[in-house]
């Protein structure tokens, strides 16, 4: 039954901002807790722009999206500080092991265009799970705005 | 709520594994607490969750999220690569 294994690598997703993709079954994230004040477990990484920003679609819901920024990519350095347990959660050996993403609020006003800093969703390069965790850093602004960003690459 | 009175270096136990005591109790009112609790228990001040849930909030993306960005964004000069999905 080869066609069934097949039929099972990917799945249809309805997106907000790209209509019905196919996408595979190993693109899914899925949190082990999900976003902080949200139910929605299983999301997709989208981007429809070059540069650090990209969507986090839920899977099971497409009225759940995200605009999301890879801060690194942003050439942001926040020191973020990630625990160690924080990675073991997420079955990495260490935060090398994990891509950073911070939500942004694309408000209507971009000059309060903002992301949030202070908690970060992490998620394990290999086994795509993933979590938002509030950091301990008292530094991490949970309103970082973006028009501050002086990099060139927003 | 439950009201308890508590000294400097006493303890309130909570189940089997949490146990909060008093560090030290300021003249301005402030109280440093110690809390031993197991890794699994997110343990945040009140209002520091509250904000990031409200912020959460915010940024769930509407239809329009598209057009927000691109707004943010400077125009591209050429037609780009690195996009997923096509």
């Amino acid at each position: 039954m080869t066609t069934a294994v097949q039929e099972l690598t990917t799945m249809r997703v309805q997106t907000l901002i790209k209509g019905e993709i196919e996408v595979p079954l190993d693109a899914i994230i899925t949190f082990v807790e999900p976003p902080i004040g949200f139910s929605t477990t299983r999301f997709v990484i989208l981007q429809t722009t070059p540069g650090p920003l990209y969507w986090l679609q839920g899977v099971d819901d497409p009225h759940v999206l995200f605009c999301v920024m890879a801060p690194f990519e942003a050439g942001l350095d926040p020191d973020l500080e990630i625990p160690g347990e924080c990675a073991h959660e997420l079955g990495a050996a260490d935060a090398h092991e994990l891509d950073v993403f911070t939500l942004v609020v694309l408000d209507q006003d971009p000059q309060k265009t903002r992301t949030n800093l202070r908690a970060p969703i992490l998620v394990g390069k290999t086994t795509r799970l993933a979590k938002q965790v509030v950091l301990e850093a008292q530094h991490l602004p949970v309103q970082f705005f973006l028009h501050s960003m002086k990099t060139g690459k927003l | 709520m439950l009201i308890l009175s508590r000294r400097r270096l006493e303890s309130i136990r909570i189940g089997e594994d949490i146990l909060i005591t008093v560090l030290e109790v300021e003249p301005g009112g402030q109280v440093r607490l110690g809390i031993e609790a197991p890794r699994t228990y997110r343990i945040l001040r009140e209002e520091l969750l509250a904000s990031v849930v409200a912020e959460n909030r915010q940024a769930v993306a509407g239809a329009d999220a598209v057009s927000r960005l691109s707004a943010l964004l400077p125009p591209v000069a050429d037609d780009t690569k690195g996009t997923t999905g096509s």
